[in-house]
């Protein structure tokens, strides 16, 4: 059994709760990326709708 | 943006992506080609067999999938379940015609893509022929994605560089910097992987980060990877700053990968992918300005 030395132990981090931002159109692919749309359309579709431009 | 490249009826072009093999058969029976993004040809790979098989053809119509309804993105596509295999269905949304319906296994190793014939042909300008084939946007990437992560990648919105023979990666949402970060690391020399979306995944050697067929404004294509030595969140600041090393931000990372939540077994995989990044590779925040000197900051960091 090994021993663990205080140099191996890592520092208590007191647990916290923290608000993390998540937009769900990025983490989904959800939006519409008008530059990079492929469609059948000519112009790619209706671009208020689109949520996602840019990066 | 870059020109397409085309792939012609009964060719097949494998792709190697995060280490992951990924052919595309084009089983098109027509004079008109299958077009992909020309960022995807840095990527072409002879090797044979591939990891995954994505067979394209077209139908003369397509019917809405009879299945269990798992995400609707409100825009174009939708994702369904029929017994164990994925549905994602693409829809024009002026006309609500369904142009794209897609079937992959359970395992994401294999997918049928089926184009409708009809809605192409409806949905061309007029008095003009039907523009050439394309992989609607994203699908690509909604199957890609839970390829590679059942395969031990993830993939992330990040810009991502080589300092000192290192790879780091500096994850971002839209509008955070990962584009002027780019340039600014372009500016001084700095090798980069992306400026959009970089592939993690771990191999024998450790974590190493992939460049990928996905850029940003800046047009950054790379299919060179290293070892990764850092990740960092990006923060907009006055000047350029280190934080300390903390593996809190896992959730702020998280927050900026590509998590298809609606299928949680890939869910889950990612998740723990992100476990072991966190005991492995440090983690920090990065503050940045529009100034130079941001290579020689990263190099303490590498």
């Amino acid at each position: 059994m090994s021993k663990e030395t205080s140099e191996e132990r890592r520092p208590y981090v007191k647990p916290e709760i923290r608000r993390v931002n998540l937009k769900p159109e990025e983490s989904l692919v959800a939006g519409c990326k008008t530059l990079n749309t492929s469609h059948p359309a000519a112009s790619p579709c209706d671009v208020n709708s689109c949520m996602n431009l840019g990066s | 943006m870059l020109p397409d490249f085309s792939i012609g009826g009964g060719e097949t072009r494998t792709f190697a992506i995060g280490d992951t093999r990924f052919a595309f058969r084009c089983e098109l029976e027509s004079t008109r080609p299958l077009r992909l993004p020309r960022s995807f040809e840095p990527f072409i790979v002879s090797e044979e067999p591939s990891d995954i098989e994505i067979r394209v053809s077209s139908v003369p119509r397509l019917g809405e999938t009879q299945g269990s309804l798992v995400y609707d993105s409100k825009l174009h596509w939708r994702a369904l379940r029929v017994g164990e295999s994925t549905i994602f269905e693409f829809f024009h949304p002026p006309t609500a015609l369904l142009y794209c319906q897609t079937r992959i296994d359970e395992n994401f190793s294999q997918a049928e893509v089926l184009l409708s014939e009809t809605a192409w042909s409806r949905l061309a300008p007029q008095d003009s022929e039907p523009r050439d084939w394309e992989i609607p946007y994203p699908l690509d990437q909604l199957l890609l994605v839970p390829a590679l992560a059942l395969r031990g990648a993830v993939l992330l919105h990040a810009c991502g560089a080589v300092v000192s023979n290192r790879g780091l990666v500096f994850a971002g949402h839209s509008g955070d910097g990962k584009t002027t970060l780019a340039g600014l690391l372009a500016s001084e020399g700095t090798p980069l992987l992306s400026d959009e979306r970089i592939a993690i995944r771990k191999t024998e050697r450790g974590f190493v980060a992939f460049g990928t067929p996905w850029p940003g404004e800046g047009n950054v294509v790379s299919n060179a990877s290293s070892p990764l030595s850092g990740m960092f969140v990006l923060r907009k600041a006055t000047h350029h700053a280190l934080g300390g090393t903390s593996p809190s931000l896992a959730a702020d990372l998280l927050a900026r990968a590509i998590v298809p939540y609606y299928l949680p077994d890939v869910a889950t995989r990612i998740l723990g992918i992100f476990s072991e990044l966190a005991s492995e590779v440090p983690f920090r925040e990065l503050h940045f300005a529009r100034s130079s000197g941001i290579t020689s900051l990263l190099r303490e960091a590498a």
